[in-house]
């Protein structure tokens, strides 16, 4: 008897392909993402930081610590060639707000004063950061102290034997600047009210566009059809409402994170472009939404594949942990999920606080998303008009 | 396109060598038929025949791969033309309503995706709500209700409208018998207010009294059409049922192998009831039999359906 009911508890499982997928294929996968993310944070296996170099102290300690940053593996450095400190310090900074090189370094005249008994104070190496990625800022100053550490030996001629047993205090400063965000906190809720937020969007959406499957199971469908009503006009409706669904839903979220936690939502430009990115994103999942449950015959079915999908998306896609944590591999992999070019855009508003303009490649992805999907949807759905 | 129907005495819908092919499988196979203004029209079938098949493409749902259709003597295409389908209204099989909706809510629903609106939509819901006697649980979400109640809001939402053509498939299922017969009454109505029906259903007793014609449709093809006792008389050529009830149970006795026995009762068929029967009378008083009640009968629907279907398993 008891047998009887175990084989029946497997022969379900063995016929439900996504229960199947959900029992060892997810974990798998995800287990995959995790081990890909965090199992790279060694910094052996570290891609090179994208470093642009500016070289105040053009003396031949400056020259020798240069090349010395240069010769170092973990950096990919470009060196500021400019008219005056101040435009090299500025080209330097906009170079990271535009997210082309991961970190900057300023080394300023009178850095290595700490290396002989001068009297003057060393000025402090400045590494430029965006503290959207805090863990750069501080792997970069990690790589400066080491590469600074053989200047020192360098400079000092042979180590004596002394002062192998004693430390060795650098005679460096390094100073870490933020030319980014002004409000590590407040912009830290701004990312995960839009990772979460974004996740639960296409939750919420697939969930609810299983109303497609409902009305083919019940019959309102042939009802609808049959009614002055097109299966393309009963799509939109469906549409409409998921996407205003969906815009309200990421609002509640994020006016939650402003009166909570003091996310800075009210100002024209933040609030602008969270109204152009939610409404964008929000038309891409719902219609993400209908595709899915166009693709599938059940309910059931719908819940196993949306579980999968979104699941697997927000892993990649950046809603889970920042994408900057990844390999590059699974950074390009992640654009071809819709939560990375949503993520994206909001990064752009809270964090780059970039314009509108700015906002463009995301928008017009996000709406090619939608329509792409929507017009797969109704050549999908016209199969549910057979008897 | 106008659809105003001009033309009253015309057939309320005319259908013409509609063919329509599912990859290998040919649903529909050439079907032609007329519905006159108000009449109610049975249509029969095994599962597969075709009958949804046909009910769709009249209803618009598909295009057929052949045929024609006119409403009221104007060539329409269903699929192509609401103005069309608004002359049309379908009950689905299926419990077709929105269940976390109440009665009202329903109706309004269904009267707007119909082109209902305003004070015209307003006054149909209470009309409807008073004909299907749900006005007393109008605001009520209609999971709560019992069979009868949904299937009697299911024909009320695809009605609404005041089509002319209602497409009806197997609108009585699962109900109970005062159940049957409100939505019997209900049917009998609409016909009575202007509308020509199709009823499809298994319930082969059902059909054959409320309907005034039958269609027999299988494989694809319509295989018979018209009144029953009409088919009756075509396909059984005078071949009668007979039933004998006799003083006790018969043992022993041969009345051929159409007949069978259970307990005193014994029923069969003849071809000739004029010269089989002395002939079966002559054997039963050779047995020492007596005959209580003898009973002579013309074959029912089931006995005409079975005899053009045949009786084995469709699916």
């Amino acid at each position: 008897m008891i047998w009887t009911i175990f084989r029946l508890g497997w022969l379900h499982l063995k016929r439900d392909r996504v229960a199947l997928a959900l029992t060892f294929i997810l974990p798998i996968v995800f287990f995959s993402i995790f081990a890909a993310v965090f199992g790279d944070l060694d910094t052996e296996h570290l891609e090179a930081l994208d470093t642009v170099l500016v070289l105040e102290d053009q003396g031949p300690t400056g020259e020798r610590f240069a090349t010395l940053l240069e010769q170092e593996p973990a950096l990919r450095i470009q060196r500021v060639e400019a008219e005056s400190i101040n435009a090299a310090r500025h080209f330097a900074v906009e170079t990271i707000r535009q997210q082309e090189a991961d970190v900057g370094i300023v080394i300023p005249v009178g850095f290595a004063a700490g290396l002989v008994e001068s009297g003057e104070e060393a000025q402090a190496i400045e590494v430029l950061a965006d503290s959207a990625n805090p863990l750069v800022a501080e792997l970069a100053t990690g790589i400066l102290g080491s590469v600074a550490l053989r200047l020192t030996f360098e400079q000092l001629g042979v180590i004596e034997q002394s002062s192998g047993r004693e430390a060795l205090e650098s005679p460096f400063t390094f100073e870490i600047a933020d030319v980014v965000g002004n409000d590590t906190d407040k912009s830290a809720v701004a990312f995960f009210s839009a990772g979460i937020g974004v996740m639960f969007l296409l939750f919420a959406v697939s969930g609810r566009s299983g109303i497609l499957i409902d009305e083919k199971e019940s019959g309102v469908l042939r009802r609808i059809l049959a009614s002055r009503l097109g299966l393309g006009q009963l799509l939109l409706g469906h549409w409409l409402f998921l996407a205003v669904l969906g815009f309200v839903q990421v609002t509640v979220m994020f006016v939650w994170g402003w009166a909570a936690f003091g996310l800075d939502l009210w100002t024209a430009d933040h609030l602008s472009g969270f109204v152009v990115m939610t409404a964008v994103s929000a038309a891409a999942a719902a219609a993400f939404g209908l595709f899915l449950a166009s693709l599938c015959r059940t309910r059931i079915q719908l819940a196993g594949v949306s579980a999968v999908v979104i699941l697997v998306m927000s892993a990649l896609g950046g809603s889970m942990f920042p994408r900057y944590l990844m390999p590059e591999g699974l950074k390009k992999l992640g654009l071809l999920t819709f939560n990375a070019w949503a993520l994206d855009g909001y990064q752009k508003v809270f964090w780059y606080e970039t314009g509108l303009a700015d906002l463009k490649p995301q928008v017009l992805v996000l709406l090619m998303v939608t329509v792409v999907f929507l017009l797969v949807t109704r050549m999908l759905a016209a199969r549910l008009m057979r008897p | 396109m106008s659809l105003a129907i001009e033309d009253s005495t015309a057939p309320a819908l005319s259908v013409r060598h509609v063919c329509k092919r599912f990859g290998d499988l040919q649903a529909l196979d050439g079907v032609s038929f007329v519905l006159k203004p108000q009449e109610w029209i049975g249509l029969l079938g095994p599962n597969g025949a075709g009958k949804t098949t046909l009910m769709s493409s009249i209803a618009g749902l598909l295009q057929p791969d052949e045929g024609e259709f006119e409403l009221f003597g104007q060539r329409v295409s269903p699929w192509a033309s609401s103005r069309a389908r608004a002359l049309l209204g379908i009950v689905p099989q299926e419990i077709a309503l929105y269940s976390l909706l109440s009665a009202r809510e329903n109706l309004e629903v269904f009267g707007r995706l119909n082109g209902l609106t305003g004070a015209d939509l307003q006054q149909r819901v209470q009309w409807a709500l008073g004909w299907t006697d749900l006005a007393s649980r109008a605001d009520e979400q209609i999971a709560a209700f019992s069979g009868g109640m949904k299937r009697r809001l299911n024909i009320a939402c695809a009605v609404l409208h005041e089509p002319r053509v209602v497409l009806l498939d197997e609108p009585t299922v699962g109900v109970d018998p005062q159940g049957r017969r409100r939505i019997w009454d209900m049917l009998d109505e609409l016909r009575n207010n202007g509308a020509s029906l199709i009823h499809s259903s298994h319930q082969l007793q059902e059909i054959e009294s409320t309907c005034d014609r039958v269609m027999i449709l299988d494989r694809g093809s319509l295989v018979a059409s018209g009144r029953v006792d009409e088919l009756a008389d075509t396909l059984a050529a005078g071949l009668r049922t007979v039933t004998i009830l006799f003083n006790r149970a018969p043992e022993a006795l041969d009345l051929g192998e159409r007949f069978t026995f259970q307990g005193r009762i014994g029923e069969g068929s003849v071809r000739d009831a004029g010269r089989e029967l002395p002939e079966l009378l002559g054997r039963i008083s050779s047995a020492g039999l007596e005959v209580v009640s003898l009973e002579v009968s013309t074959p029912d629907l089931e006995a005409v359906f079975s005899g053009l279907t045949g009786a084995e398993l469709r699916e």
